[in-house]
Order: C-alpha cells, then structure tokens, then sequence
C-alpha cells in the first residue's frame, strides 16, 4: 500500500461534494417555523463534512456509465439521511461537539433535536420518490428497496450497540464487532451508497453482492480509522477526544483491550463500563485509556484495518475487473487507501 | 433408422405467472439479452504476509461477510419460491414504506390531523400510523364549552397540544345533507388561565337538528388545528 | 442443412392456441430445429373459430368473435403474420392486418324499463394511445395501482356526467359553479389549478363538509388519482376510509336523485361499481397480495362486489350483465346460474377497460376464419410446417408406469388417430378456396380431393361431429420414431375423451376435468333486406349485450355485405349468441340423433326471439308484437328478379344459418368460482415431452378468451424450446 495519498480522492469528494450540497438545499425548504424545525434541519448540512457517501454512489453510477443527473437525488438522499442519524447518534451517545460545533441537541435541547432528526429521515423519501421522473419506475422502486434494506440493517446494528452498552455485555469478540459494524457503519456509510450507485448506473443488471464485500471491508476500516481518531486524533479532529470512552463504546480496541485484561483488570472494567457516561470520572478514563496503551490495542487495530483495506482493494479489483479506466475507477479505490490514512 | 434418443423437456424455471407487485420490477430485462452477472466464487482472500492480527482479522472478516450474503442470498430465493403462503411477505412497496414511516415519529402534522380526521381519533384500530411523540411533552389543551342553545346539543372537540388559542377560529360547520344551511356563531377565545381555550356556541332556533361538522384553524398559518363536531338533537 | 436432426413437434388441433404454438416454434430464428406437424380433424383450421363460405360466398361462423384493444399476444402474432406474409394488395383485398381488423369502439347495453320497453345505453370509448400488439414501455409493469389509479380517473369522469346531466350543463360550468360558491378569497379548489398540498386539499375538503357536495366529492375522487400514483406513500387504511367517506357521500347524494333517469341510472351503477371494486381491492389487500387477483377467486364476482358495498340494483345492472354475458357466465348454460369468478372477472374488466389500444373492441372484416386462420395457414405452410387435416385425435397413450427407468419422468409412448379420410395420391390436402382473390375456408370439405370424396358426400360425412364416428383409417405415431414433442391443444372438451390414461393415473387431470366445466353456446346470423336504419335502429353500429336471453348478445355485421356476393344484396347482416342450457347424458352421449336435435331446438329459440324480441331493439322489424316480417329475410338462392310477392313465413328462416355448437371440442370454457386452481399450466413438466395448450389451461388470464389461448400457445413453446422468453409474453405476469 502506497504511502502517499494522491489528491485524487480529496478532489472528488470535493467537486460530488458540492453537487450534491447545491442539490440538497432544494430539498430543504425554508420556511416556518424556522426557529424550531427548519433551521435545524439546514444545520448539520451546512457544517460540512466529507461527503464520502453521495460521492461514493455517484462514482459507482458513472462506473457503469450513467450520467451524473441519475445519481444526484439518490446521492441527496444519502446525505439527508446520514445527517438524520449523526443528529440521533449524538444525542444517544450524548455527544457535545460535532464537526467542531456544538452538537444539535446541546443548542436547541433534546426533543427540538429529535424532531429534527425525524423529520430529516422522512424528508430523504422525497427526493428517491422523485427518482421516477429520471430513472423511471422500476429502478426507483428497487432504490427504495434497497434503501429500506439499508435502514433495517443499520436500525439493528445500532440495536446490537446499544444493547451491548445497555446490558454492559463485555463477551464480546472480534466477530461480534465486526457483525455489528458490518450493519450499523458499514450499510449506510458504504456498501448502501456502492450499491445503488451501482444499481441505477448498470440499470439493475449486475449482481450486487460484490459491492456488500468491498463496501463491507472499506466501511469497517473506515469506522476501525474512526475509532483510532477518536483515541489518538489530533486538534484537526472534529470530535471530542477519548469521546469513545467516555461512552463505553465498544470499540475494537477496548474489545481486545477486555480480551487481553487479566482477572483483575477486566473486573474493574467491567464495573466502570456499567456506569453511566455522568458517573463516569477523568481518573477512570484515564485509566481505560492506560489499558488500551498496555495492551497495543491501538496497534492491534490499526493492524486489522490496514488488512481490511487490502481485503477492500482486492474485492475492487475483481469488481471493477472488466469497467474501463475512470476517474471513478481510480477514486473508488483510492479511497481505500484514503480512509486509514486520513485524520 | 438413426439412434434417436428419446428427448425431455427441460424443467421449466417457474410454472406460474408471477402476481407479486414487487416482483413484477424484478424481472431479467431479457429483451436487452442482459442477464444477472454473477461473478465464480471469489479466490481465497489473499495471504497476506505480514503479523498474525492482519492475516485473522482478514480471514475473520471474510468469514462474516459470506456467511452474511450467503444468508442474503438464501433468503432471496426462498421468497422467489412462489409458495403463496400467507404470511406477509417482506418485499412489497406498500409494506416498505409503511415500514419506512413507521420509523419516524409523527411528521407532516398536515397529513396525521387529516387523518386523524378521517380515521376518527381511535388509533389504535385501523390506523398504520403509530402516535408516537416527536419528542415534544404533549401540555394537553383543555377547553371550557359554553353553549347557548334551545336543544340539547352534544359537542365533540378535539385541539392539537401547543395550540395558540388567541388564533383559533372554526371555520362554518357543515352538515352532510347540503340543504342544511351551515352552523356559523361558534367563536373561540383564550380561556382564564394560559393555553386554556375557550368554545363558544350559540344554536340559532331555526337551524335544522342533525349533526354538523368542521375543522378549528389557526387563522395566520391556515394550519388546522383541530376538529369540531356539533349534534343538534331533534326535541320532537 | 441442419446440423442434427431436428426435433419433431406433433400439434394437435388447429384453434388459436396450437397456432399460435406452431408460429413460435417454427420462427425462422430456430433455424429449423423444431419440424413441427399440425394434426387437425375435419377440412379446416380454427377450432372454435373455425368459419366456412357458404351460398353467396357468405360467410358462416361458430358463433360471435370481436378481438379486445388488450389482446396484446393476439395482435402482435397476427401482425407479424400478415408482415411476414406479404400478400399483394392488387390481388388480395385483405392485405395487411389493418385491413383484416377495424376498430368497433362502441358497445351497447339494454336496460328494460317498467313499461317493458328497452333502453339501450351507448357507450363510446375513446381509443387509447397506440395499436394493440405495438411493443409494450418496459419500464411500466401493469400493477393494481395503476389501475386504481385509472378507476379512480373514470369515476371522476362518472360522477361530472351525472352532475352535468342533474343540471343539465356541462361539466366544466358545474365546476365552475361549485367553486364560486365557496368564495373568492379561499385558496382555489378548480382543479385545474396547481393543487395545494393534497394533505391540505383533504383537511378542507372533510372539514369544510365540503365533500357534501358533488363538487367536493369529485374532488375528493381526484385525491384518489394522486393517493394512487405510483410512488404514493398513503397508507392503505387511510385510504380506505376516504373511499367508505366518498361512498357514503354520493350515495346518499346521487342514488336518490338520479332513480327517475335511466341514463343517469346506469351512470351511477358505474359509479357505484367502480366504488365497490377499488374499496374491494383495497379491503382484500390485493395490491400487495402476492396472488394479484387470484386471491379473490373463490367469490362469484356479484358477490364480492356485493360484500364491498355494491347495491342489489347495480348488480343487477346492464353493466353487470353485459359482462357476465360476454363469457357466457351460466354453469351449465343455465340462466338461472349466473357464476364468474371475481378474480378473472376483475382482471378481465380493468384490463378491458384500461389497457385497450386503438379502441376497445376489434371486429374482423371478413370471417375470423379468413382473417386470421387462413393468413396463419399460409405462413406456416411458408416455413414448412406440415399440416394433417383429416386426423381426430382419439387417444393419448402413456407409457407404462412399470416400463419406467429409475428416475425417469413418465411420458407420452403414442397418439392415435382416426384418419377420416384420405387425400388422392397421397398429397397434402388442399384446404383453401379462392374466393375473389382472398383464400377462404369453405364450408364444406373439397370432396374431390378425397379417396371415394362423391361418396363420403352422399353419406354425408360430418367430420367435425363427434356422433361421427366414420373413418377411413386409423394411425399411430410413436414417441422417438414419429414425434418427439407433444402439444395437446384439442380444447377442454374432448380432454376426457381423449387422455383417459392421464386421467386414470393423475390426480390433477381428474380434478381438473371434474371441476373446470365447459357450457354449450348457441349462435344464429340473418341477412336482412333493409339496412339497420330503415329497421328502426338509428344509432351507430356496434356490439350490444345484455339484452334479453337467449341471444342476449348482438352485433351489427352489416360491413360484411361487400365480403360476400349475393344476387339480392342484403341491407344489413345480423349476428346472435349465447349459452345454450346443457343436457348431454351418458346415452346421448351415443345418441346419433342429438347434434340435430339441439340444432332444431336452436332454432326454435330464434325464431321465438325474432318473433317476439327482437322488435324492441328494431321496432320496424315486426308487424306487431309476435310476428316478425319474415319476409327481410334473404335467401341465398333468391334471384334478383323473382319477387316473392306474398308475405314470408316462418320457414323464411331456413335459409339462414345457425348453430348449436354441442360437439365437445367446441364448447366454451368457463371461469366458474373456485376452479382457477384446478387448471394446469403448459408449463407444467410432469409428463416430459408432452405440453397443453388451450385457453383453458394456466395462462394468466384463466378465461375463455383469444389471447388467453394465444399466450397459453405462446407458453406450450416456452415449454419446448425455451422461447418467447416468459417476460416476453405480455402480461402473462400481472397480478
């Protein structure tokens, strides 16, 4: 693997970026009553971000040869729909910063949050309904149905994280986080956006399931890079840092952290995860992160993400086997490289 | 006389026509010659040759994700299999996207008020449409009804929470039968204490009995708000 | 020269649906691989719609045919008949299938009134776009909201008529009316306005009470067009409650109002019906039900529209009756049993009604028989398919259970045939006339042709009765030494005549022909010396059903006259049908006597109609009431000059031409209630190189019917040779 991230993948997500932005604020209307609902709405788009997902289905429909128009309001959706849940995943991990602000339930409190987010989910329809008028009935049909799919799976892999927390679980293994990262990150983030892409580009003739393996490797080491951010991330990163422990998120990290623990340790940690993020003291995380550091989790999971990015990169390669040479081609790839290398 | 062999038929993929709405988008575009690409089984993950963790988080990651899509694709050619049980099928448009809207608290406020309307408060029967709270603490609004009227009248209301009562009007009432001229005189005015509202009703002597029905509106958004329902009962 | 032998493919029977087989296996991209061989009793092609010339080159048929704007299968193959057979228009009147096919966009309905006269209810069906047979928009599959969504169109254009009929204005200053009173100030409910949100529309039109007024209420109805639009995202109860609210609103707005009118009456049993089908379908779930409309088979199609609401009245309508009329919807050709099942009847209707091309009905311009068999006949012959006339098939053998290999499918061993005669020389008989440049099928055989032909005329052969049991020969083909493939298309009829091992050893055979039943129908045509005007029908010609029964169902044929050649040229041609109540037992089974009996028996019933009916749909037709003027009658052997100077009697009617089509192969097919599911599929692989064809077998559309046996052909050849594609066949996947 290459070192050197070209500039490739930072100048798409850049340009698919702003398309979809500009494509987006249609969809956002502005009007009363602002103060408590639109505004919202508008918020967490605004702040930016990378735009990995609508540009991931974008590239993946001109793969196959289709326009950019065909994509774009699929591409809307994504987005709407992945701020839809960034606003519930902070208020359910109780997140105070987001994308280097306050999170949006800190500025407006919880139940204005929560309608918002609501509201955002349901208002991503309107723009793959009106998919029929571009790519006609049946393939808008079987982006629903994937996008159902998507929602399905990422509403139980969130169920998985949440129970973990919820009833303190500490037996979990590496396969149980992958399974659960596999459905609640890896849906949305990225098999879902490869997948439909793929889908309206090649007008529902290839299998898809090549795009489950590549999205899968690709948006696990993705998260795997997140994780390691939210740890060892510099004053660039956007959200808090240690957050994660804050949290009690099992993490693959605090996961072979448990693993590696001896009697004692894993007794202790057992009751400081089972205490709620409030109860939870700095000396205590301190003390988790201390563990992490001991055992070379950090480096553990760097590791495994290094080794899903190449799973990733050869699952493209017999994917895109027979595709000419693009742009596209080129990007997709390169984001393998690019999300465990990013910070 | 040639060694013919005695030929069969090839066993057909189906014998049946498909009726599923959902299935019916699903069909080879065969007119294109293009068929499903399934690619051979993928290679063995490469070995990569590097530390333990690498190699097994790999192996481990492969062996999730085909049991996965091998689970996926089981499941898909079960329900291909035309065995017209009664069971819901998972697959029609109509139940995603119940099911998508399931997933939401109540949005559109338009549409749920109309509904309600429509499906006559009692959500828990026919209703689809789970109430539950956008996150909002519901203040229920109460209301004082003072009704001058020669007959007995009988008054259903009902008033979304958060209703600003100073706005409130509702709008002529309507019986069924057009003949029947419409209920007008009802006023609606903020009550003693804050976010009480309150209904005032005035039967004219000549207004035919029977019942009559309409819509309270917030005057500056048009918003409804909600439904007001007045029977007049015939004293003979 | 193929590469190796190729697969030879024995068709038995000559209706639609083994020609339509035929056609596909020998298409020209097979490149020969199936040799195909048509056996077919008698001297012509057509089954059930079989025809013949007779005196004056007029034409005589089995009965009524009017081809459907949705039979997509039907017209596409006979497109590509007359394209492929490229007849020369100097020489042939019937040149291509424009000229074989005019659109017949009205239908006609009676009503009786009180006073015992009859109104007759015209309706025009605007064409829709396109030509049946012209290819079909991939991207739009047919599902139930779609047509919802077009019921919910037509009712609103329902409920406009019958404002505009109450006010007697047209309906767009009823419109227009209604939202002036409602006030300038409010948001514009003309629907010709860009609507406000629906949800908006819905709360105001409740609210307001609004939908107390007609206006509202087709307002209301148009919301239905929205809520049904494909991508819709209402839930079903909601909807269903708006269609139990616009039920209750016009019902007790209109059903009262428009009683006196007998043209707003049928108006609003439309309404009505339209109503209780769309709450039906929704109550039942049927969009979603993975059985389409199947699932609602079991119920009569009255009774389910009863239990969704339907009125006594608007089942008892024209409308009802008319269809039911039109598939001969009588167990037993018994009136008094009126049975169809809902689902095929449903599907039917919308199909009818929404996906009609061009016009809602086809008439042919000559015989069904020169139009469409004839024209198949030569492109067959064209590429080579052989045909057999002649050959009745008696039995399928099947091979022994105990010969069986391990493993091995059972089969069909052999095919035995009566050769009821035989061709002079050993040719291939000939089976065409010429008549006027457009080849024909006579009406009787060409006995010249034919081994001792003079006498077999003298005896009076019937080759296409089953009491004639009279033959030449028999055959036997072999399975591997004379055929390889089987497609059994001889009409549910002849079924337990013919494949008494099937039966014996398959319980789905025997289900199948113990619950699927067939009905008798009966058909007369008269040539009449005035032309329809001068009859005393004044309005366009057409097709008109639900008249009284028998021969309930009429239809003008008047634009045959230039078809046939009479002395005296007719001013108008008139063609009868219906059911024909069933008797057949055991011993007349045998009873040489009965075809001729039931052939008098029809015609008793005609001259009784025309005595006594027929006045009221042509009031110049009788002298008075009992006594038709037999004397407009035409016979072919009339010459121009003799002049039968004294009044026509009843045995006028002799030289006219009707039928009682009570051999089995000819009966009809009913879609009775319940017995959808015992019919089998030519899908179906149990007996591996034998496949059926017949519009009585698993097509789709499970009625008597043109396409369904087209499709079910188009299906038999899927099941040999893998071609059409299934998603090919048009709508064969529909709910």
């Amino acid at each position: 693997m290459s070192g050197t991230t070209s500039p490739l993948v930072p100048a798409m997500l850049r340009e698919y970026g702003e398309l979809t932005r500009a494509a987006l604020t249609e969809y956002l209307p502005s009007r009363e009553p602002r103060r408590y609902l639109y505004d919202l709405l508008s918020d967490y788009p605004q702040r930016g971000g990378k735009m990995m997902r609508p540009s991931m289905c974008i590239a993946a429909a001109r793969l196959y040869g289709a326009p950019l128009e065909d994509a774009m309001r699929t591409a809307v959706a994504i987005e709407l729909l992945h701020n839809a849940l960034l606003i519930h995943d902070d208020i359910e991990d109780g997140s105070e910063q987001r994308r280097g602000r306050p999170t949006l339930h800190v500025l407006h409190g919880v139940p204005l949050a929560l309608n918002a987010g609501d509201t955002l989910t349901l208002m991503s329809f309107r723009p793959l309904i009106d998919n029929r008028n571009r790519i006609g009935e049946r393939l808008t049909l079987r982006v629903i149905e994937e996008t159902e799919r998507m929602a399905r799976e990422c509403a139980e892999g969130q169920a998985m994280e949440l129970g973990w927390r919820r009833y303190n679980m500490t037996e979990i293994g590496d396969e149980d986080y992958l399974e659960m990262v596999l459905k609640k990150t890896c849906w949305l983030a990225t098999i879902y956006p490869v997948r439909v892409g793929a889908l309206i580009g090649s007008r529902d003739s290839v299998d898809l399931d090549p795009f489950v393996r590549y999205g899968f490797f690709l948006g696990a080491a993705f998260q795997i890079q997140d994780d390691l951010l939210n740890l060892v991330g510099d004053a660039g990163y956007g959200k808090e840092i240690n957050g994660d422990l804050w949290e009690g998120k099992r993490t693959l990290m605090l996961i072979h952290a448990i693993q590696e623990s001896t009697v004692e340790e894993r007794v202790r940690l057992s009751e400081l995860l089972c205490r709620s993020r409030e109860e939870r003291t700095l000396v205590e995380v301190t003390w988790i992160r201390k563990l992490i550091e001991k055992y070379g989790c950090v480096e553990y999971a760097r590791k495994i993400a290094h080794g899903l990015a190449g799973a990733a990169l050869h699952e493209y390669s017999l994917l895109s086997a027979g595709l000419p040479d693009s742009r596209d081609k080129n990007f997709l790839e390169q984001m393998v490289t690019w999300v465990i290398e990013r910070n | 006389m040639s060694e013919r062999k005695r030929l069969h038929r090839n066993e057909p993929a189906r014998t049946a026509p498909v009726r599923e709405f959902s299935k019916l988008y699903h069909r080879q575009d065969s007119l294109n010659g293009a068929t499903k690409t399934r690619p051979a089984q993928t290679d063995a993950p490469r070995k990569v040759r590097s530390a333990g963790p690498l190699a097994d988080g790999v192996a481990l990651a492969y062996s999730v994700i085909e049991k996965y899509i091998a689970e996926g694709r089981r499941a898909a050619e079960g329900i291909s299999n035309h065995t017209y049980t009664t069971r819901a099928t998972t697959d029609n448009l109509q139940g995603i996207l119940e099911r998508v809207l399931r997933f939401q608290a109540e949005v559109l406020p338009l549409w749920i008020e109309t509904l309600a309307t429509v499906v006559k408060a009692d959500s828990a029967g026919n209703s689809s449409w789970p109430h539950t709270n956008g996150g909002q603490s519901a203040e229920p609004t109460t209301a004082s009804i003072e009704v001058v009227s020669q007959r007995p009248v009988e008054v259903s209301v009902e008033i979304r929470p958060n209703s600003e009562p100073h706005s409130l009007v509702a709008l002529g009432l309507n019986a069924v039968d057009s003949k029947k001229p419409a209920l007008t005189g009802i006023s609606i005015v903020p009550g003693e204490s804050p976010g009480k509202i309150k209904l005032c009703i005035r039967i004219p002597k000549r207004q035919p009995s029977g019942t009559y029905s309409g819509v309270i509106v917030n005057r500056e958004s048009g918003e409804t708000r909600g439904t007001l329902s007045i029977r007049i009962v015939d004293q003979s | 020269m193929p590469e190796r032998d190729p697969i030879r493919v024995a068709v038995i029977g000559g209706g639609c649906a083994s020609i339509a087989a035929a056609f596909e296996l020998s298409r020209p991209e097979h490149k020969g691989k199936y040799q195909v061989t048509i056996y077919q009793l008698g001297w012509r092609l057509g089954g059930k719609g079989a025809s013949g010339r007779g005196p004056a080159d007029r034409i005589e048929e089995h009965g009524l045919h009017l081809w459907m704007g949705s039979y997509e299968n039907a017209f596409r193959l006979i497109r590509e008949c007359y394209t492929e057979l490229k007849r020369d228009r100097r020489k042939c009147r019937i040149a291509d299938w424009r000229d074989a096919f005019s659109p017949a966009p009205f239908i006609g309905l009676t009503e009786r009134a009180r006073d015992g006269s009859y109104w007759n209810f015209l309706s025009y069906f605007p064409p829709g776009d396109g030509l049946p047979g012209d290819p079909i928009d991939e991207n739009d599959p047919f599902t139930v909201t779609f047509y919802l969504a077009r019921t919910a169109s037509v009712l609103r254009t329902l409920l406009l008529a019958v404002q505009a009929g109450r006010s007697r204005r047209t309906p767009a200053d009823a419109q227009s009316e209604t939202s002036d009173a409602i006030g300038g100030n409010q948001q514009g409910v003309n629907t010709s306005e860009a609507s406000p949100e629906p949800s908006r529309r819905f709360a105001r039109l409740l609210g307001l009470g609004w939908i107390a007024t007609t206006a509202g209420l087709i307002e209301a109805v148009e919301m239905l067009e929205i809520v049904f639009a494909p991508g819709s995202i209402y839930p079903v109860a909601g909807i269903v409650q708006l269609l139990e609210v616009i039920a209750a609103s016009a019902r007790s707005q209109l059903e009262a109002v428009v009683a006196n009118d007998p043209e707003l009456v049928v108006l609003w049993q439309g309404i009505d019906l339209a109503m209780a089908s769309m709450r039906g379908i929704l109550r039942f779930g049927l969009i979603s039900d993975p059985r389409g409309f199947d699932a609602i088979n079991d119920y009569d199609f009255r009774e389910w529209l009863r239990i969704n609401g339907a009125s006594e009245r608007s089942l008892q309508s024209p409308i009802i009756r008319g269809a039911y009329d039109l598939v001969f919807a009588y167990e037993d050709g018994d009136y008094a049993r009126p049975r169809h099942g809902a689902g095929v009847a449903l599907r039917g209707a919308l199909r009818m009604l929404f996906s009609s091309r061009g016009a809602i009905f086809w008439k042919m311009n000559a015989s069904m028989g020169d139009t469409v068999f004839a024209p198949m006949y030569q492109v067959l012959r064209q590429r080579g398919v052989t045909f057999k006339f002649f050959h009745r098939l008696e039995k399928v053998r099947l091979a022994d259970a105990s010969q069986l290999k391990k493993g091995e499918c059972a089969y069909v061993k052999a095919l035995e045939f009566d050769v009821q005669a035989k061709v002079k020389g050993g040719k291939a008989y000939e089976p065409l006339i010429d008549v006027r440049g457009l080849p024909c099928w006579p009406s009787e055989p060409d006995w010249s042709q034919l081994i001792d032909g003079s006498r077999l005329e003298r005896e009076e052969w019937d080759f296409e009765s089953h009491w004639d049991k009279r033959k030449a020969d028999t055959r036997t083909l072999n399975v591997v030494d004379d055929f390889d493939f089987v497609v059994l298309g001889v009409g549910l009829g002849a079924i337990p005549y013919v494949c008494e091992d099937l039966i014996h050893r398959d319980q789905r055979w025997r289900d199948m022909v113990a619950n699927l039943k067939t009905v008798n129908t009966q058909a007369f045509q008269i040539w009449l010396r005035e032309d329809m005007e001068h009859l005393g029908w004044t309005d366009p010609p057409l097709a008109l059903s639900a008249f009284v029964q028998p021969f309930e169902t009429w239809a003008d044929m008047s634009h045959l006259i230039g078809e046939e050649r009479w002395k005296v040229s007719p001013g108008a041609i008139a063609y009868f049908c219906s059911a024909l109540q069933d008797e057949l037992s055991p011993q007349e089974l045998r009873d040489a006597s009965y075809p001729r009996r039931r052939r008098m028996e029809v015609r008793k019933n005609a001259i009784r109609y025309l005595n006594n009916d027929i006045a009221k749909l042509w009031p110049n037709a009788a002298r008075r009431p009992g006594d038709f003027k037999w004397d407009l009658l035409v016979d072919p052997a009339e010459q121009a000059t003799s002049r039968k100077a004294r009044r026509g009697n009843e045995a006028s009617f002799d030289s006219q031409y009707w039928r009682a089509n009570v051999n089995p192969t000819e009966r009809y097919v009913l879609s009775l209630p319940g017995t959808q599911k015992y019919r089998i599929s030519p899908l179906d692989n149990t007996y591996d190189n034998l496949t059926i064809a017949g519009d009585w077998t698993t097509c789709g559309l499970d009625a008597g019917c043109v396409e369904a046996a087209v499709i079910s052909g188009r299906l038999a050849a899927h099941a040999i040779s893998s071609s059409p594609a299934l998603e090919d066949i048009v709508a064969y996947d529909h709910p």
